[in-house]
């Protein structure tokens, strides 16, 4: 298939007439469009989508509905026509496909996408096409079910990473995509054909052994698993329709809370900042009570020097006292001890008796420390007083936790701060969920949660289901090879149609794992192919590919490389695409919608070198931080058919320009 | 952009000579056929390839028969 040109009106910012001619010189075969971001390079890519396919695909992988298709200046004008051409010629003929939308009949101003009326053409040879044949020639050249592995853009290569993560619904798809594009589904298709053609026969098996007679019992019992057979496919069909309505249900919640993903975290910020402050605030409260109880006693502090100086002078006093207390009580302790012994004439301490000398010694001892007894007068009241002061001053002197106080009002202050901040924070959060209902979206969380519980109990009820199917068909099949044996049953026509549909579902079935081992052998070889062209590291000897045909680099050992960049990702999803494609079909044109994001410019002259080899056109939507004109074309240039460029006019008006002739 | 499909019916030729070898290759290129034929219906027409194998089984049955 070789494109030759592509025109539009009004088609998404291009409005009233673009046309663009692709190179058709198999020698320069390259086409360069360039265009900043939000100028319209992917709606060159849709406006080929939407003329084949009748759709154009926007991010996410989801359908841009038609009526965002029209352009919005023209329709402000009243004009509600978009229409896209593409010219075309393969296996010597050539073609025109034609796609319009128009305002239908009584529809004034169209507000919804039913209100437009989309048509097709299709003319080969310059002789139109009959609406039932243009599906079979589409799909003769570029079947829509293939149509992401030769129109794709960034976004596709970054689904590739996905294929790594077994089991992920987007692994699934591009599975199943890439499993359409090598014939899996031929066989596959083979195999259910001949899956039902087998049980029409085994029903007609068994009213034919009826009549014969002789083998009710045989009939009996086929009938009873063709019963149960068909009940559990019944059962299957309806597992199968309810986890595809869960999947479907569940990945619209997804969509729709990935674009409330920000109001909800904002919620959860509220909720968090407002519980927040209130354990702030009840701190606060807690503290100011603890404060107080500390107020109450801290008078005491201010007095303390005072009182403490007081104290130690009445203790000073009072132990003045006490020593002289002490003193009084050894002089009146002598003085009785002085008058026993002048009266007993003996002595006090060793009861001998003493002489006058001695007698008359003692009495004057006795005298003198009498007078000075005289001296010792002691106020035991004001004694008494002094410790009992000591005492209520000790009491008063006790320490307290009124330091306490200091570090409370600090806390306090950093609380008073914190909650400020969370109010400010809070009201900021308040006026952004402000009529917002989040409760909603919490509901949409949970249902979504409940969602994915669900699918995997449906899915483990497909599995059940499908292994006592497996088992019923074995039965039948048992008593297929029984009725075999014997010649009569054997004769029957139903019974050679068994024989012969159920060796085929054989060959079938079995082809399916042959075919996609095959394929992965064959895969793996020609992406690593590509891959050593592709990648500027000369120490990776090529690619392993895995059940999902997700691809592992190997370095020069041929151990698998763990960790990659972002753009080894795209070298490797871009050597996937150049091994699929040589695989599964003969060359064709590959248009490739900023492909280059994450490349350094090695690998982008890699790609540029190597890709225009593989494809019969190679159209390149880009923009100058991707391809340098001034340098990354020089070593292409003699492969270059055209250049383009996407002008602004408005910001609802693009315009392509051919600036290379 | 024609998808040829080669392998998908070596595939199934390789995989009949291991578990049927007696089922004819030129039946099971006609049925393989058919499914390439019918490879992009819509899911109206699905039943189209089924009935196109059943002809072709019925009258390899019927050949067979008639020998």
């Amino acid at each position: 298939m070789i494109l030759h040109t592509l025109s539009s009106t009004n088609f998404m910012p291009y409005l009233g007439k673009m046309s663009i001619n692709f190179p058709t010189d198999k020698d320069r075969n390259v086409m360069l469009v360039f265009g900043d971001n939000m100028r319209g390079k992917t709606s060159l890519l849709n406006a080929l989508r939407w003329v084949f396919y009748g759709k154009a695909i926007g991010r996410h992988s989801r359908e841009i509905a038609l009526f965002d298709l029209v352009n919005i200046e023209a329709t402000l004008e009243g004009d509600w026509s978009i229409e896209v051409v593409v010219t075309f010629e393969d296996d010597g003929h050539r073609y025109e496909m034609r796609r319009t939308a128009t305002k239908r009949a009584l529809v004034s101003i169209p507000s919804r996408s039913e209100d437009l009326l989309m048509e097709r053409a299709m003319r080969k040879d310059d002789i139109p096409l009959g609406e039932h044949l243009i599906d079979a020639e589409i799909n003769r050249f570029a079947p829509e079910q293939t149509s992401r592995f030769f129109l794709f853009d960034g976004e596709l290569l970054d689904e590739y990473e996905q294929l790594l993560i077994d089991g992920s619904d987007q692994s699934k798809l591009i599975k199943e995509a890439i499993e359409q594009v090598l014939g899996v589904p031929n066989l596959i298709r083979g195999r259910d054909d001949a899956q039902t053609i087998l049980k029409h026969a085994q029903k007609q098996q068994t009213a034919d052994l009826q009549k014969m007679g002789g083998f009710e019992s045989q009939a009996e019992r086929q009938r009873h698993y063709q019963a149960q057979i068909e009940s559990i496919e019944k059962d299957l069909k309806g597992q199968n329709e309810r986890l595809k309505q869960v999947n479907d249900d569940r990945i619209e919640l997804d969509d729709a809370l990935e674009k409330v993903e920000a109001l909800y975290q904002a919620k959860q910020k509220f909720d968090d900042a407002v519980a927040t402050r209130k354990e702030n605030i009840d701190r606060q409260d807690d503290l100011q009570q603890q404060r107080l109880l500390l107020v109450k006693d801290a008078w005491k502090e201010v007095l303390r020097p005072l009182l403490t100086l007081k104290r130690n002078h009445i203790h000073a006093q009072y132990l003045k006292l006490t020593s002289q207390m002490l003193a009084r009580d050894k002089v009146e302790t002598k003085i009785e001890q002085l008058a026993v012994a002048v009266q007993s004439q003996t002595c006090h301490a060793c009861g001998q008796a003493l002489h006058q000398k001695e007698r008359v010694a003692a009495a004057t001892e006795l005298g003198r420390l009498q007078a000075e007894l005289l001296g010792m007068k002691l106020d035991l009241n004001f004694f008494s007083k002094l410790g009992s002061d000591v005492q209520s001053l000790d009491k008063l002197l006790q320490p307290t936790d009124a330091r306490q106080i200091a570090f409370i009002d600090k806390e306090v202050s950093r609380l008073s701060v914190e909650v400020t901040k969370l109010d400010n924070q809070i009201d900021a959060l308040d006026e952004l969920i402000k009529g917002q209902d989040t409760a909603e979206i919490a509901r949409k969380r949970a249902k979504r949660d409940g969602l994915l519980k669900e699918s995997a109990r449906i899915a483990g009820d497909i599995k059940s289901s499908k292994d006592t199917l497996e088992k019923n068909q074995r039965e039948l099949a048992i008593i297929s090879k029984v009725l075999e044996g014997l010649p009569k049953a054997r004769a029957a026509k139903s019974s050679k149609l068994v024989k012969l549909a159920s060796s085929i579902e054989k060959a079938y079935a079995r082809s399916i794992d042959q075919l996609r081992d095959d394929l992965k052998s064959t895969v793996e070889n020609l992406a690593s192919q590509a891959f050593r062209k592709l990648s500027t590291q000369s120490q990776y000897s090529g690619l392993r590919i895995n059940g999902n045909y997700g691809l592992t680099i190997l370095d020069e050992r041929g151990q698998e490389v763990p960790i990659r960049s972002a753009g080894a990702e795209q070298i490797v999803a871009l050597s996937l695409i150049d091994g699929l494609a040589h695989a599964g079909r003969s060359a064709g044109p590959v248009v490739m919608d900023t492909p280059f994001g994450r490349l350094d410019k090695k690998h982008r002259a890699n790609i540029l070198a190597y890709l225009p080899t593989t494809t019969s056109q190679l159209v390149l939507f880009v923009h100058e931080g991707e391809v340098d004109r001034a340098t990354d074309l020089a070593p292409l240039r003699s492969k270059i058919g055209c250049v383009y460029e996407i002008k602004e006019i408005s910001l609802r008006h693009s315009r392509v320009e051919r600036i290379n002739q | 952009m024609t998808d040829d499909n080669d392998m998908a019916l070596a595939a199934l030729l390789k995989a009949a000579a291991d578990v049927e070898p007696a089922l004819s290759a030129e039946l099971l290129r006609k049925s393989f056929a058919i499914q390439r034929r019918h490879q992009f219906d819509h899911d109206d027409i699905r039943e189209a390839s089924m009935q196109d194998l059943k002809m072709l089984l019925d009258a390899t049955v019927d050949v067979e028969d008639s020998k």
